[in-house]
């Protein structure tokens, strides 16, 4: 497969999981704003601030300059061409690599992704209003359709993997970014709160941001505690959206598309290196070293791996054209130099 | 009228305009005996395979194309997927060794042939256009080495001139020592000084063509033409003789078209498609271009024209 197919294919499952990722949490976030009393600026402000840390957005919205409250959030985090993962940007990208690699992707999945292009694009909608809720539900129920034709449409060869590639890749970065945000939500550590009803609630929270409510019930009966947190988001083999299952996909995909012998794999190795500590760990050792540290560690690895990924996956190396240009000019002159001299 | 010697664009409309019409009107087809054209690119991709360099077996074929952005994207797309090769851009392949390859996942791959849909002057950076990002360094070094074959061929856009049609039929004399088949419009050069004596004189009953224009732009209809417009081009013709050519009105056969809920008579003209390798093939049938706005003799579809079904009998 030519390298920039796979790199528009990785692409667009990188941004379908970002704009499902983004319209849950957004989503979840505008439910729980209703229960907070007294509501002003500071109030909407200091809600929505994990959230904006979460998409990677928050410098950009503070460079905005303009007022703090939910509805130029929303907007910014929506619509605002300003900021690279607002979630109609993300669909924009993910029409444009469509269409550069459209002879490659089912006829269903480019009409499928058209459509959603069209009906977010240039949309008047109040945020403010309750319509937003409407919308976002919209773009999150076709987005997880989207999955669906994926797996019902396309053929498993190479470009699949790429697409399953680059939409695990980008969970594992969110799913570190959802249990990090309790780190900027907590209360100072040591505090006497923890165990309390405010970090339970907050521990609730992240759960519901990852739709692993229910699987944190069904895995532990008892009450809601880091541990239990940790080993199901982070250890858990079999809940979707743990980092251990997210790198787990990965690593196979990885494996699945292979490299022909005499390149090195680097990132493949990477990989089991990393997937081999977590399935060493357990939660309290993660608890004692500190999640965040722990999470700030391995968001790190993974970076780390990202790059390795592209330089020997994707990218062969970068050519200089001008380099290119006076090298080819130098043949052709040798070349007809020898002409002539025959 | 003229000649199309790069690779004109629209093979694809008339497949997909028959299957279009064989779905309307499926048992018309078979009664009347219409001639098939959807092997047009099997026949493609065999002439391919045919010119491979060296005679190379099972080459690995390309089609290359500016990109996404350009206008006929769609055919290009649509003859790679139906022949089955790859679709790449001039930043998916590079030369070493005065050898094409494209970059893929597993590494460099040999590129034999070249269907390319990229202009001359976009075509190698090193040559030509430097400012282009639409080719690849060191393609024509490649070329000149006998390692790839452009189908078409660099400087087949020269038989595209408009100012080279009037000599075409010498130049069948010249190479094939044979009286053409085909009759011509009749040409006049304004840059020959008795040409643009008549040219001048006669503005107002013919067709003016830039040499350098397609698309159906840079275009003078004499006969339909206001006052000011003559005089405008009258000027441009005596500033650069060299870049017009002259031709009288000739009349383009009219057609039904279903227009404005009724039909009515519409000019046409007709684009065929001929494959030359190992044979010589021509599609039996083609683009039948339509001027869609009344009386206009404007056909091409970057200015609203639409296209037709064209049948060939058995």
């Amino acid at each position: 497969m030519l390298s920039r197919v796979a790199h528009s294919l990785f692409w667009i499952g990188r941004y379908f999981e970002k704009v499902e990722n983004i319209t849950r949490i957004i989503q979840d976030s505008l439910f729980s704003l209703i229960e907070i009393e007294h509501l002003d600026e500071v109030k909407e402000f200091q809600h929505w601030k994990p959230i904006l840390r979460a998409c990677s957005a928050m410098k950009i919205f503070e460079d905005q300059e303009i007022p703090h409250n939910t509805k130029n959030i929303l907007e910014f985090l929506i619509f605002n061409k300003n900021n690279p993962s607002a979630i109609c940007n993300c669909i924009s990208n993910i029409r444009q690599n469509a269409h550069m690699v459209r002879d490659q992707i089912s006829e269903e999945m480019w009409a499928w992704i058209n459509r959603l292009y069209h009906q977010t694009q240039d949309v008047e909608i109040d945020c403010g209003s309750e319509n937003i809720q409407d919308f976002l539900t919209i773009i999150r129920d076709e987005s997880i359709r989207f999955q669906g034709l994926v797996s019902s449409t396309l053929a498993r060869d190479e470009g699949y993997y790429f697409i399953q590639f680059g939409k695990f890749l980008e969970r594992s970065y969110h799913t570190l970014n959802i249990i990090d945000l309790k780190y900027h939500l907590l209360l100072p550590r040591g505090s006497k709160d923890v165990g309390s009803s405010i970090d339970v609630a907050q521990w609730i929270v992240i759960l519901k941001s990852l739709s692993a409510q229910d699987a944190y019930r069904k895995k532990f009966v008892n009450e809601i505690n880091p541990e239990g947190i940790v080993s199901l988001l982070v250890l858990d083999k079999k809940f979707p959206r743990s980092i251990r299952f997210c790198f787990e996909q990965v690593f196979k995909t990885l494996d699945l598309i292979g490299l022909d012998n005499n390149r090195s794999n680097t990132p493949y190795e990477l990989f089991a290196q990393i997937l081999l500590k977590l399935k060493t760990s357990s939660a309290s050792i993660i608890i004692k070293n500190g999640l965040h540290e722990t999470l700030t560690k391995l968001k790190n690895r993974i970076y780390e791996i990202d790059q390795e990924i592209f330089n020997t996956y994707l990218f062969l190396p970068e050519i200089d054209k001008y380099e290119e240009i006076l090298q080819q000019q130098r043949q052709q002159q040798q070349t007809f130099y020898n002409i002539v001299r025959l | 009228m003229e000649d199309n010697g790069r690779c004109p664009s629209g093979a694809s409309y008339m497949i997909e305009n028959r299957l279009a019409m064989k779905q309307v009107l499926p048992q018309i087809f078979p009664r009347i005996g219409v001639r098939s054209i959807e092997h047009y690119t099997t026949d493609l991709l065999e002439t391919l395979h045919y010119i491979s360099p060296k005679g190379k077996e099972n080459p690995t074929i390309v089609v290359l194309t500016p990109g996404c952005y350009n206008s006929a994207y769609f055919e290009h797309c649509y003859l790679a997927r139906k022949m089955g090769v790859k679709i790449v851009e001039g930043r998916d392949l590079l030369v070493r060794d005065f050898k094409v390859f494209m970059r893929t996942t597993q590494g460099l791959k040999q590129v034999d042939v070249i269907y390319r849909r990229v202009d001359d002057d976009f075509l190698d950076p090193s040559v030509f256009r430097e400012d282009s990002t639409l080719g690849v360094v060191g393609l024509i070094n490649a070329y000149r080495s006998g390692n790839v074959t452009l189908a078409n061929s660099i400087g087949t856009g020269v038989a595209d001139d408009k100012a080279i049609y009037p000599f075409i039929p010498d130049v069948i004399r010249y190479y094939l020592d044979q009286e053409p088949l085909l009759p011509q419009v009749k040409t006049y050069l304004p840059y020959l000084k008795e040409d643009l004596k008549y040219v001048l004189e006669n503005l107002g009953n013919l067709v003016i063509k830039s040499v350098n224009e397609a698309g159906g732009y840079g275009m003078l209809i004499g006969p339909n033409s206001t006052k000011e417009n003559l005089e405008k081009f009258r000027k441009k013709i005596i500033e650069n003789p060299r870049d017009f050519i002259a031709q009288p009105l000739v009349s383009l056969s009219r057609h039904p078209a279903f227009c404005d809920q009724q039909f009515s008579g519409r000019h046409i003209d007709l684009r065929p498609y001929v494959l030359q390798g190992k044979t010589v093939k021509i599609v039996p049938g083609g683009l039948t271009r339509v001027a869609m706005v009344k009386d206009s003799l404007v056909v091409n579809s970057s200015q609203g024209g639409a296209v037709k079904d064209t049948w060939v009998l058995n």
